[in-house]
């Protein structure tokens, strides 16, 4: 440091708090039961969630028909994002891991589209019969189909990461 | 091994910030469960700030991706402008924004956790965050809990695995090393062509 520019010296201090104190009071709850109780209570919305689901994979849908003519907007895009991140948040809490993976996949694929229009729809419409297949209430996979979906998935994202982004 | 800690949140406030309504949802059922009833449930950041500048809160959840604003951002006013500018704070982040990570711990959150919620993962953060003594640090450029952990690591008994900080590593079996030893291990050296 140059005796030209002096710093400010860093303030280093304990906050004013007596948030240990009220945690530590007698009652409350142990791990164990508050855990429980909160994957109760969390699986009292699945229902609601796996509506949501459906829902988020509609819009996803309806934004790969929009592209029709081949290419998306960049809002459209964010529309895309924003549904995957949902579809993730809810198949991930619920265990649906398939669904789960192609989300991961549409996220990542949408980073990647992203960097460089023009912003082509095939890659998100391929995701989205994706989602379809391995949504809530569908009939189970084999093993080697769900492979197949998300190897073939994959390969979208390959695409597309080995392309080189807008400068 | 330490007795796992009880929590009681009863009489607690938490304020979540929170533009997704399955998320807060969830947040919200998983908070319930641990006691914490008193919850205030806003969409954006402007609502945050006009709320904190009326009421206190012990907790503050925030989604790293807000309608108004970056969430973000919003950790930062609470540092700088808040009225209780020390108030834990955690930051939500969803698949798509991992990279907010290490944006939200510059920015003075507490702690940052990942969606999909866990439950467990949720309580191990919240009685870390509230029973440890973690200090804070206020520098013309950060104000915020301090940021490293490698001196003292979490409190004894909340880490993630049993083993964390609390491995035996039994007596030395050789004379320690000479400062002139540890330079020479320091020192670049250039290989030679092969």
């Amino acid at each position: 440091m140059s005796p030209q520019s002096p710093k400010k010296k860093a303030r280093v201090f304990l906050p004013p708090s007596n948030l240990k104190d009220q945690l530590s009071r007698a009652g409350g709850k142990s791990r164990d039961e508050a855990v429980n109780a909160a994957i109760a209570g969390v699986e009292m919305l699945r229902e609601k969630s796996m509506g949501a689901i459906e829902l988020a994979i509609e819009a996803v849908e309806a934004v790969a028909e929009e592209g029709t003519n081949g290419a998306l907007s960049e809002a459209n895009l964010k529309d895309v994002l924003r549904n995957a991140d949902e579809i993730v948040e809810l198949a991930g809490t619920f265990r649906l891991q398939n669904l789960d993976a192609a989300g991961r996949s549409l996220c990542d694929l949408v980073g990647l589209l992203l960097k460089s229009s023009p912003y082509p729809a095939q890659p998100i419409a391929v995701h989205a019969r994706a989602l379809r297949l391995f949504a809530p209430g569908r009939p189970s996979l084999s093993a080697a189909q769900i492979e197949i979906i998300l190897g073939e998935l994959a390969r979208f994202r390959a695409f597309f990461e080995a392309k080189p982004a807008a400068t | 091994m330490e007795k796992p800690p009880r929590l009681n949140f009863n009489g607690l406030t938490a304020l979540l910030v929170e533009g997704d309504r399955h998320s807060v949802s969830f947040l919200s059922e998983i908070l319930r469960r641990f006691g914490l009833e008193h919850q205030h449930c806003v969409e954006t950041g402007a609502e945050a700030k006009t709320y904190v500048q009326r009421m206190t809160v012990d907790f503050f959840f925030c989604e790293a991706a807000l309608p108004d604003m970056d969430g973000l951002d919003l950790v930062r006013w609470m540092r700088r402008s808040a009225p209780v500018p020390y108030i834990p704070i955690v930051v939500l982040t969803g698949y798509s924004r991992i990279d907010a990570i290490v944006g939200a711990r510059d920015a003075g959150a507490n702690l940052v956790v990942k969606k999909p919620l866990s439950p467990q993962v949720l309580f191990d953060r919240l009685a870390w965050m509230g029973l440890g003594t973690r200090k804070f640090i206020e520098t013309e450029t950060y104000i915020g809990p301090d940021r490293r952990f490698k001196s003292i690591g979490p409190p004894d008994g909340l880490g993630r695995r049993s083993t964390d900080l609390s491995q035996d590593v039994g007596t030395a079996t050789e004379p320690n090393m000479s400062q002139a030893e540890i330079d020479a291990m320091m020192k670049p050296t250039k290989l030679a062509n092969i």
